[in-house]
């Protein structure tokens, strides 16, 4: 308590000069071609992703994109995509473990196909009012720690599939 | 046009020909070039190392000097800039605003205020150009490659317009040379270790003449390409002052 | 030139091959850097990444307060820390209290400033670093010598030999690949299975009571939500106070730092999962001081991008641990004098000012011009290096008069032009120390030859 008390003071002793917040990003009025643009970004970071129509259909690429012979996929509903850097928003709401983000070897997002925004601006303006927990998941885990080398795959996902169905 | 030509201190003592250069070109290009500016130094070294009391009395000298000018003239991004930016802060009085905004760095006034983009003239040379750092980010007198700008700017389109010079392209254009004021003595090894790294890109890139905006970064240069422990590649690389350059290309 | 960043900058440099291989490995960070930042909207996001932060300072007691309430709200407890002793003796209560013997941490530079890990370790809790490159450091007992890439320092040949002392893998085995796997699978168990996770954060948001964690490996939340108990370590300048804030500061901070356009994991976390308990230590250690002070106050606004190392030239040719504190590069120089000026008095000298790190700083802090402060701070304490009080008081002297600048002058260059090289150059000569030539002095100064010609009195 005592701790707190001071450090209140000291910042308040510290007068420092009220600034006004930013205004507000205003979005931008073009808003197309931004699943060709999270796509391409999705790969650059080394996703990869696909657009289909059905659940069923779903599977289908799934399979197909990942090649045969694969295990451990684990399917996770996203929120919405953002086109500027390959992202995906999921909440923990949507999960039964909040480690399953980061658990699967091959981990597959599933995103509503026009829940797409452009930035980071709109994209906070989607989260969820009162989230517990949630995540922007921008292609599989990786590291470039040793020499810069690009080692894809460290504590998370290998692979990451974005699936965007309607 | 009036001008006052401002020398900087070193140059005065060690590089003279830069300062002689300046007052050549200004003259061929029509200015009428006073002579009678009396203060030897703006303050910078002394500021430059923290030491601003001692800063104090050169600054306010120059600034008296500037005190009765329009214009005043530096062939000197480094000098130039301490002047616009931290002299005032070093004098009481108005004299320092003034000196402010009367003194130019020598490409910045001749495209500015003389309002000449290209010179004629002939360089047929392979010439690295390396625009100080308070010239470049101080003053922007060039683009940044931070701020993803091309290179640009008054010494760059001088250059260009120079019948038969070819400006090199260079791997790490606005990198700093290690000079730094206080900075070359205080850190030798890594000084020297900056001008080697800018003398490589030069020479990598074939250059045949260096040509700098400031003296100060070719003294330094100068010397690690002649280094006595190290055998560098740029020994033969010609170095220039800007304004010796120009006066070499329109005479 | 022996006052310390420079002794160890000579040092540094002593390997010139090495010393090359560090500066062109950051150099191609910085290069990254240039190529994500590369928007249209770049700078005017740097403007508000700027406005934000100063906003966020300027608003700090009501923000931290509100971010308090909210945190609360969702379950986490808040402390407040006034410096690094109480820091450490929070978090060690809160794992005492839950006979916590093996923590898993993900990075906080934070925790490095307070020197968590050995307070720690001396009372009997394992603490294992889970990021790979604080975890090879860690191994080695070192410092990271970085912010974002703690082992940049170390080559690839060095990480296996170390590897294959600690977890016995085949000391000719340096694919990164293989390394990366090695790290992983001994870092896996302690993340599964750790009796607490401690990580960082990469921002706080008063809005939500929210803490935001990002990583490119995952393994922050793989600790977070495994171990029954988070605490999360925060300097208190890393608030924001919006989501929209936090949405400004994600498109600059890993453009900035790695050249991505966002780390693969951000996590925003504002309520422990159920059953588990989450814990958020405030920390001050220094900075509402800093914060008083206008002159510095803007280092605050620093989001530990580390964009001003990668472009330094001064830190890519002498590595992090030349700045002997916790952070280093530009940063670190205007930083760490605050924390204790002799000690790092050498600091803000270790820098031409030659600007590029301002203009690749993403919340816009003059760095240049508190360097150029803290070298007026440094001199009014009397603790200038290398002589250079009497030096500059001497030059300042000869400089404001031109009969003895022209003097002085004269007896320079009769001295340079006629005092044999053997005699002037040398190791003890701070011009020649490197072997950089003496330049060549004329046999008259341009005003001398300018009065000859009859051109001025």
């Amino acid at each position: 308590m005592i701790a707190r008390a001071e450090i209140l003071a000291a910042i308040r002793a510290a007068d420092v000069p009220p600034m006004p917040a930013p205004a507000p990003v205003v979005s931008p009025a073009d808003s197309t071609g931004l699943h060709e643009q999270f796509l391409r970004t999705l790969e650059s970071v080394g996703g990869t992703g696909g657009i289909c129509q059905s659940m069923q259909v779903v599977e289908e690429v799934v399979y197909t994109l990942l090649g045969p012979g694969r295990h451990a996929v684990v399917v996770l509903p996203g929120r919405f995509a953002v086109a500027e850097n390959g992202a995906v928003y999921v909440d923990a709401d949507d999960l039964a473990n909040r480690a399953d983000v980061v658990l699967a070897t091959e981990l597959v997002l599933v995103v509503p196909t026009s829940a797409i925004v452009a930035t980071m601006h709109e994209a906070m303006r989607l989260i969820p009012a009162g989230s517990r927990c949630g995540w922007f998941l921008s292609g599989p885990s990786k590291t470039a720690d040793i020499e810069q080398a690009l080692v894809i795959g460290a504590q998370g996902a290998k692979t990451l599939l974005v699936v965007f169905r309607d | 046009m009036r001008v006052a030509l401002a020398v900087p201190c070193y140059v005065d003592q060690l590089r003279p020909a830069v300062a002689r250069a300046t007052l050549v070109l200004l003259e061929r290009l029509g200015c009428k070039v006073s002579l009678a500016f009396d203060a030897p130094c703006c303050g910078q070294p002394m500021n430059n190392a923290g030491a601003v009391a001692d800063a104090r009395a050169a600054a306010s000298n120059w600034a008296a000097s500037a005190g009765v000018f329009d214009v005043v003239v530096m062939p000197s991004g480094s000098c130039t800039h301490h002047v616009r930016h931290h002299l005032p802060s070093l004098i009481d009085n108005a004299s320092g605003t003034h000196a402010a905004q009367v003194t130019f760095e020598l490409c910045e006034f001749i495209a500015g205020p003389l309002g000449i983009a290209h010179l004629p003239g002939r360089f047929p040379y392979r010439v690295a150009m390396h625009l100080g750092c308070h010239a470049q980010r101080g003053l922007r007198l060039g683009g940044s490659s931070e701020l993803h700008e091309p290179t640009s700017g008054p010494m760059h389109s001088l250059l260009s317009g120079l019948e038969g010079l070819t400006l090199v392209p260079l791997d790490r254009a606005d990198e700093c040379c290690g000079f730094g004021g206080s900075f070359a003595i205080g850190e030798p090894e890594l000084s020297v270790a900056m001008g080697r790294a800018r003398l490589a890109d030069y020479t990598s890139h074939v250059a045949e003449v260096l040509v700098s905006s400031d003296a100060s970064c070719l003294l330094h240069l100068e010397g690690v390409a002649h280094n006595s422990l190290v055998r560098s590649e740029a020994k033969d690389l010609r170095t220039m002052h800007i304004a010796e350059l120009l006066e070499e290309a329109t005479r | 030139m022996n006052t310390g960043h420079s002794a160890a900058a000579a040092e540094f440099l002593s390997d010139a091959n090495r010393a090359a291989w560090h500066d062109q490995a950051l150099w191609f960070v910085r290069q990254r850097r240039d190529r994500a930042t590369d928007l249209p909207e770049w700078e005017a996001l740097r403007d508000r990444a700027a406005a934000l932060k100063a906003h966020a300072m300027g608003n700090l007691a009501g923000l931290l307060e509100a971010f308090e309430v909210r945190a609360t709200a969702g379950g986490t407890t808040v402390h407040w820390a006034r410096d690094a002793k109480e820091h450490n003796r929070i978090v060690f209560d809160i794992l005492r209290q839950h006979s916590a013997t093996r923590v898993a941490k993900s990075k906080s530079m934070l925790t490095e400033e307070c020197g968590l890990n050995p307070y720690l370790a001396a009372r009997g809790i394992e603490v294992v670093d889970t990021d790979l490159g604080e975890r090879i450091v860690q191994l080695a007992g070192e410092a990271p010598s970085h912010i974002v890439l703690p082992a940049i320092h170390w080559k690839k040949e060095e990480i296996a030999a170390l590897f294959h002392t600690h977890f016995g893998t085949p000391a000719d085995e340096s694919s990164p690949d293989a390394l990366a796997a090695a790290a992983r699978e001994h870092l896996r168990d302690t993340l599964l299975h750790a009796d607490a996770a401690i990580t960082g954060a990469n921002a706080i948001v008063a809005e939500t009571g929210g803490v935001v964690v990002c990583t490119n490996e995952g393994n922050a939340d793989l600790g977070m939500h495994s171990a029954p108990i988070h605490i999360v370590s925060v300097g208190i300048e890393k608030i924001v106070a919006t989501l929209d804030d936090l949405g400004v500061l994600l498109r600059v901070l890993a453009r900035s730092a790695t050249g991505q356009p966002i780390t693969s994991y951000t996590t925003h976390v504002t309520a422990p999962r159920a059953g588990a308990e989450m814990h958020v230590v405030l920390v001050d250690n220094g900075r509402t001081a800093r914060l008083a002070d206008p002159e510095f106050r803007d280092a605050l606004h620093c989001i530990r991008c580390a964009a001003c190392l990668n472009t330094c030239p001064v830190f890519r040719r002498t590595g992090g641990h030349s700045y002997q504190y916790t952070l280093a590069g530009p940063i670190g120089a205007i930083l760490a004098p605050a924390v204790d000026l002799a000690a790092h008095r050498s600091l803000p000298f270790a820098s031409t000012l030659c600007g590029s790190c301002k203009d690749v700083c993403p919340v816009r802090i003059d760095i240049p011009a508190q360097l150029l402060a803290w070298r007026a701070r440094v001199a009014a304490a009397g603790a200038l290096p290398n002589g250079y009080a009497a030096i500059f008081s001497r030059l300042g002297r000869i400089l404001a008069d031109r009969a003895r600048f022209e003097m002085a002058g004269r007896w320079a260059r009769r001295v340079l032009r006629f005092v044999p090289a053997t005699l002037l150059a040398g190791r003890w000569n701070p011009w020649t120390h490197a072997g950089r030539k003496l330049p060549v002095a004329p046999a008259e100064s341009f005003r001398e030859w300018a009065r000859r010609e009859g051109r001025v009195e």
